[in-house]
């Protein structure tokens, strides 16, 4: 592969590399807020519903080794799901710093043009590195089950203490200030 | 760019983290960390405190800080100094910030390309490779390096045929294929590439003479001892197996002469020829860059200027290799030594072969004594043989049949090097890569095969050499060669150790 395909597939194979949630923009917290962020992180389950699958998505309300409370972003207020029901589900904390790994790697692409001819060695390996690092950095945020229990998730729940007593689960509001639109947050 | 490297160092180190989130219950508030800049203070009723500057007293029995209570649905509810003991907390929540992993990769990759930068700054003559170089299958089939065409066309004026011997190759079928590649940071324009094929001798080979006319070549004869300033060189010089007899420059003059002392014994009966096998050191890519820094943004003008200036500019411009020299070729004449001939192609890839034919006495004596004189460090001597010169032969000349680029026939290039009047070259730039499929005579393997080459190639001028620019010592070179010569040995000597090795290191390889 020369110089200039690695240029040009070079975002491509980045991107490709990520992992990827359906947060609303804007819904998830960058790293540097997620200590002071109140809500719960972005879940999506995947459940049989007749032949076909069914995938749910919202803000995590809590959790705990039977049931997951979600409060998905259709408006219909929060939802229990008994986890035994649930073929798959993947928690994202916070939004990762991949797209930050991306911007830097494509800048470390470019100053390797004042490597000569050696950028033939260091483009490639800023390229492998790149996708290395932003594909382990998309996962961080990341919890998926199995293999991670339950009770794990809940640390990422609105209430990670599990649904406090006695509450209305119809008062329960959304997050303020998400998109509606589901788009893809690296 | 090396600033932007060193910026990414920066921007790398203190950019990118996950978080490590930590539940804490409340009989165990002694415990958090205390990096967490935020705490959350999650109630039973689903409130929760959100407190900075907080603080865990009397053992973790009561949490302090300031910040706001949220209720359920994250609306503050109050704010200010709070007080509280732990055991009226469901959970405690601590998030410190860590230093993620690609921070390290990414600050370790913008070193690297610093580095790197640095070295191509210090030294930017060693970042980049020169002339298209081919490649042909081996007697086994295995495809080396064989030829590199036109060294010495940097420009549309000193565009020039070349020659090479493909000293390995024996093909076994009709179809022959050489893969040319654009390995460095240039404009390669190769307006022809035909195979010649010449009937070899039994027992022999064909080599041509630096005069251009082929000569059969039997009874092969190593030397039976060879001497230069290092002492004994037969070994090196014996056997065509890239193992090659070089030396280092003089530290004060580029252009100190040396010379190496060959006996044959032995003789085979015949016209006698030396077979010399040789490809330059990296002085002469250095020179010609060194030239190019010194011109700075006049280096276009200049090379443009060739077309233009008339024989006398162009002969200025080959000065500094006229100063160099080749590898003379010579043979004793009672106290005197007598040029017989010379040899040496310029560049530095491939190892060019050529025979020089020997005058009628120089076997008379039952040995053959010569010397072979050279430039101090210019060059790398593969092999030498002492040959029975036979027929003078006639090329079959064979043109493309067909080229391919990544496997697939390229009707543009195929056009090209059919083109017999050459008026559409191949135009090939850096990473550029095609495979020339040719259609040999019937038993191919009876014959000798050279790449005949024509074209010329155009630098990249680069950013980094502008900063030398100085039309003085630019002028100097065509018209000083041997002072500047002298000039730029302390220079060249800082980098020779390692020029070699960063040269090969920095080509693209991509046959």
């Amino acid at each position: 592969m020369s110089s200039t395909s690695v240029a040009r597939f070079a975002p491509l194979l980045l991107v490709a590399a990520c992992a990827h949630n359906l947060a609303p923009g804007g819904f998830l917290p960058p790293p540097k807020d997620a200590g002071k962020d109140l809500y719960g992180g972005w879940i999506e389950l995947v459940v049989p519903a007749g032949r076909q699958d069914t995938r749910i998505a919202g803000e995590l309300i809590a959790a705990r080794g039977d049931t997951v409370w979600i409060l998905p972003d259709t408006g219909q207020g929060v939802i229990a799901v008994a986890t035994s029901t649930v073929k798959q589900a993947r928690l994202v904390g916070y939004r990762s710093d991949a797209g930050a790994v991306m911007g830097y790697t494509a800048l470390g692409i470019l100053s390797t043009l004042s490597n000569g001819a050696f950028l033939v060695l260091t483009a490639p390996a800023w390229l492998i590195t790149g996708i290395v690092a932003s594909s382990a950095e998309s996962k961080t945020p990341i919890r998926d089950t199995p293999p991670h229990m339950w009770g794990e998730l809940a640390a990422y729940a609105r209430f990670p203490e599990g649904l406090p007593l006695g509450i209305d689960l119809a008062e329960i509001r959304p997050k303020p200030g998400a998109r509606k639109a589901a788009a893809p947050n690296p | 760019m090396r600033f932007m490297a060193v910026v990414l160092l920066v921007l790398a180190a203190g950019c990118m983290h996950r978080v490590e989130r930590r539940l804490v219950p409340s009989d165990q508030a002694a415990t958090l960390d205390g990096r967490s800049a935020y705490l959350k203070a999650h109630l039973k009723n689903g409130s929760v405190y959100l407190l900075f500057g907080w603080r865990a007293d009397s053992g973790g029995r009561v949490i302090s800080g300031t910040g706001q209570l949220f209720d359920v649905n994250r609306a503050p509810v109050a704010s200010g100094a709070f007080r509280f003991p732990s055991d009226s907390v469901a959970l405690f929540e601590t998030n410190v910030l860590k230093k993620s992993g690609a921070t390290t990769a990414l600050t370790v990759m913008a070193g690297v390309t610093a580095v790197v930068a640095g070295i191509c700054i210090i030294n930017p003559k060693t970042c980049f490779g020169s002339c298209p170089t081919f490649y042909a299958p081996d007697s086994s089939g295995l495809e080396v390096m064989q030829a590199e065409g036109f060294s010495a066309s940097i420009a549309p004026a000193l565009e020039a045929t070349d020659v090479d011997m493909l000293y390995a190759s024996r093909p076994h079928e009709r179809e022959f294929t050489i893969h040319v590649t654009n390995e460095a940071l240039e404009t390669h324009v190769i307006r022809r590439a035909d195979l010649l094929a010449l009937p070899r001798p039994s027992g022999g080979r064909v080599f041509a003479t630096p005069g251009g006319a082929f000569l059969q070549a039997t009874g092969f004869t190593a030397p039976s001892s060879c001497h230069a300033a290092e002492g004994d060189c037969r070994a090196a010089l014996a056997r065509f197996d890239g193992v090659q007899r070089s030396s280092l420059t003089d530290s004060v003059d580029l252009g100190a002469r040396e010379t190496i002392e060959l006996t044959f014994d032995s003789l085979p009966a015949g016209r006698l020829g030396l077979v010399v096998a040789s490809r330059q050191t990296l002085v002469t890519t250095y020179l010609l860059y060194q030239a190019l820094a010194y011109l700075g943004q006049d280096a276009g003008t200049f090379l443009a200027s060739l077309e233009t200036g008339g024989p006398a500019l162009r002969q200025r411009a080959r000065a500094m290799n006229d100063a160099l020299g080749k590898i003379d070729v010579l043979v004793p004449a009672g106290d005197e030594w007598v040029p017989a001939g010379t040899t040496g192609e310029t560049g530095p890839i491939a190892v060019d072969t050529k025979v020089i034919p020997l005058p009628p006495e120089a076997g008379a004596q039952g040995s053959v004594r010569l010397r072979l004189r050279l430039t101090r460090g210019l060059w790398r001597i593969d092999y030498v043989a002492l040959v029975v010169l036979g027929d003078s032969v006639e090329p079959i000349r064979i043109a493309p049949k067909v080229v391919q680029r990544a496997g697939a026939t390229d009707a543009d290039a195929t056009r090209a090097l059919r083109d017999s009047t050459g008026h559409r070259p191949l135009t090939t730039f850096p990473g550029d890569a095609y495979d020339i499929v040719y259609r040999l005579p019937e038993h191919s393997d009876r014959y000798e095969l050279f790449l005949e080459a024509r074209g010329y190639y155009l630098e990249w001028l680069r950013r980094e050499w502008l900063p030398e620019a100085d039309p003085a010592r630019a002028a100097r070179l065509a018209f000083d060669p041997a002072g500047m010569l002298r000039e730029l040995a302390p220079q060249f000597k800082q980098v020779e150790p390692s020029l070699e090795h960063l040269f090969w290191s920095s080509r693209y390889v991509q046959h």
